[in-house]
């Protein structure tokens, strides 16, 4: 099982490129509110890049109810 | 004339006391409790105002209060100008001296930031909503008595080609004959036990249509949460599954990005799926379409000024399929009493089958635009030896062997983000005021299909990030580009025209 680390560091990689911005810089607290270009329609392309990575399926319920990093990391930590 | 809406909501109160009404925000508000809210309000709009026919500007707070506020202007004979606080101060300040609100109506929850952000609304008298204790504050020792509008229900300021946003009053006979088309038993069988979803605000008109015609047939009105944010999109799928939605208005932008989703989704007590506001597509339909297995879907076309709907098309996937051009759906057929004819650049009819500008007239059009600006926009034809007011929507249309519309673009500039209409050279111009430099904007598509903004702005040098942030002073945040470049020269094609498919092609 990864670590929380090794989960947010994948997903640090995938935000910067689903956002062109190399920038990014994740914890586990951060939220859609602190991601400019972090809106429903890109949280959409992110959840299905998220997917493709670890070859995981996240119900609509987990997708709507995503408020943070950490929340994510959680999940995908108990799919993989 | 009094708006149906006012009849129909106090006949469907004394039937219907304890139906929902309305949930917002976490709330049921049964039928006599919104009453109840209503009548206060409009008690003390009567109270300050004493005569009807005047312009009331609310704000746009997607609370109790907006909803009971729409209703107390409506009920008591006024007429409703919508602003949402979070829009531009010159955007509404501008909406403000053209139409002279006899009051502001807001709520005591966003008092201190909008006397902040609009220090002209202190030239307004101010009905500061905070039920039971209603407090009324004559900045002005009368209140300004203007029944210029007195035959309108709303007037909406949307996104003008001039630079300016162009104001359209629209008349309670215009909401009335189009409400007669979803009263009609024949085009839909809605009962008391709908539950309908708004999710747009007050500025964009489809709002009216989902919660006027619940509330005219003792139905609910379902408000989508007014702290989604950027997250809005979820929200409403969201809704529809907890709340067993039935009818919904959406713009088609919502399928769009749940394409690799829709298999997750399962909406089976949706009855009526209505798409507005921009291109709908046939393939993400047909993933939608199998999303609502109880439901129909209907394609509605409708610029603000022919009040809200004004065509529509019965998606069928076999037929459609065989109808849509470039994957986008057709818009189908006028409701009746409205007209349509298609002209070419001559204003002459173009032969049946070919595409020319889209122009209406007939119930529902509007007669001008406030202040009588844009005259241009309205075209004087003759038309079947009547010479006749019709409106030009610069949407390029045709229509197809079986009848139905089908929509190619637009004609100017104009394009559709997110379901608001913008039309480009307004942007142009507020940035070109900034900078003082060649300006252009154009729209491209993602990968998901979905229209996003760039600018291109001739060998000034500037900071993006402070452009963007002076600019959210005219415009409101979905009319900002995405990205703002700047280029050395401009390219033009041989007609000396900005070469707008170079630019497109410059940006990847």
């Amino acid at each position: 099982m990864s670590s929380n680390e090794n989960i947010l560091a994948d997903l640090q990689s995938i935000f910067r490129v689903e956002f062109s911005d190399q920038t990014i810089i994740l914890n586990e607290s951060t939220t859609a509110d602190e991601i400019k270009m972090w809106d429903s329609i890109t949280h959409m392309g992110l959840m299905f890049s998220i997917e493709q990575h670890y070859n995981i399926s996240f119900s609509l319920d987990e997708i709507i109810s995503f408020q943070s990093i950490g929340d994510l990391v959680n999940t995908i930590k108990v799919k993989i | 004339m009094e708006l149906p809406i006012a009849h129909h909501f106090e006949e469907v109160v004394k039937l219907h006391p304890q139906r929902v009404a309305l949930f917002c925000n976490g709330k049921y508000y049964t039928y006599i409790e919104l009453f109840e809210i209503v009548s206060e309000i409009r008690e003390a709009i009567e109270k300050n105002l004493k005569i009807t026919g005047c312009v009331i500007a609310i704000a746009d707070e997607l609370n109790e209060f907006t909803y009971a506020g729409i209703l107390a202007i409506s009920l008591s004979g006024n007429v409703i100008l919508p602003f949402k606080p979070d829009m531009a101060p010159e955007r509404i300040q501008y909406s403000f001296d053209k139409t002279t609100p006899s009051m502001v109506l807001f709520s005591s929850k966003v008092e201190d930031n909008i006397k902040q952000q609009f220090d002209f609304i202190k030239n307004y008298s101010q009905l500061i909503l905070n039920l039971k204790r209603q407090k009324f504050i004559e900045a002005h020792s009368t209140v300004i008595h203007n029944t210029s509008f007195k035959e309108m229900a709303y007037i909406l300021f949307t996104s003008g080609s001039t630079g300016k946003p162009k104001g359209v009053p629209v008349s309670k006979k215009n909401v009335h004959d189009f409400l007669q088309y979803y009263f009609d038993k024949t085009n839909y069988d809605f009962t008391e036990e709908d539950r309908f979803l708004q999710v747009f605000d007050f500025t964009f008109d489809v709002s009216y249509f989902s919660m006027f015609v619940p509330l005219s047939i003792g139905a609910s009105c379902y408000a989508l949460e007014n702290e989604t944010g950027r997250m809005k999109f979820l929200e409403i799928i969201k809704m529809l599954q907890d709340y067993k939605i039935t009818v919904v208005s959406m713009v088609p932008t919502v399928i769009l990005f749940l394409k690799n989703y829709l298999s997750k989704i399962s909406l089976p007590s949706l009855r009526y799926s209505f798409f507005i506001g921009d291109a709908l597509y046939q393939d993400a339909t047909v993933g939608w379409s199998s999303v609502i297995p109880n439901g129909r879907i209907d394609n509605f076309y409708g610029p603000t000024e022919v009040t809200i709907k004004c065509t529509r098309y019965i998606w069928d996937k076999t037929q459609s399929e065989l109808e849509s051009v470039n994957n986008i759906v057709p818009i189908g057929t006028p409701f009746p009493g409205i007209e349509f004819i298609i002209i070419n650049d001559d204003g002459k009819l173009v032969p049946v089958g070919e595409t020319g500008e889209l122009c209406f007239y007939g119930k529902q059009v509007v007669d001008e635009y406030v202040g009588h600006e844009h005259e241009n926009m309205f075209i004087n034809l003759l038309v079947n030896g009547t010479n006749t007011r019709c409106y030009k929507t610069g949407d390029m249309c045709s229509v197809n062997k079986y009848g139905n519309l089908l929509f190619h673009g637009r004609k100017d500039f104009q394009c559709k983000i997110n379901g608001y209409r913008i039309e480009i050279p307004e942007i142009e111009k507020v940035i070109y005021d900034i900078v003082a430099s060649p300006v252009t904007v154009i729209a491209k598509k993602n990968e998901q299909g979905l229209n996003y903004l760039v600018g291109f702005i001739e060998k000034k040098i500037f900071n993006e990030e402070e452009l963007k942030k002076e600019m959210l002073r005219f415009l409101p945040e979905y009319m900002i580009p995405v990205k703002l470049v700047q280029i050395e020269n401009i390219p033009l094609n041989d007609n000396n025209k900005v070469d707008r498919k170079a630019l497109s092609l410059l940006n990847n």
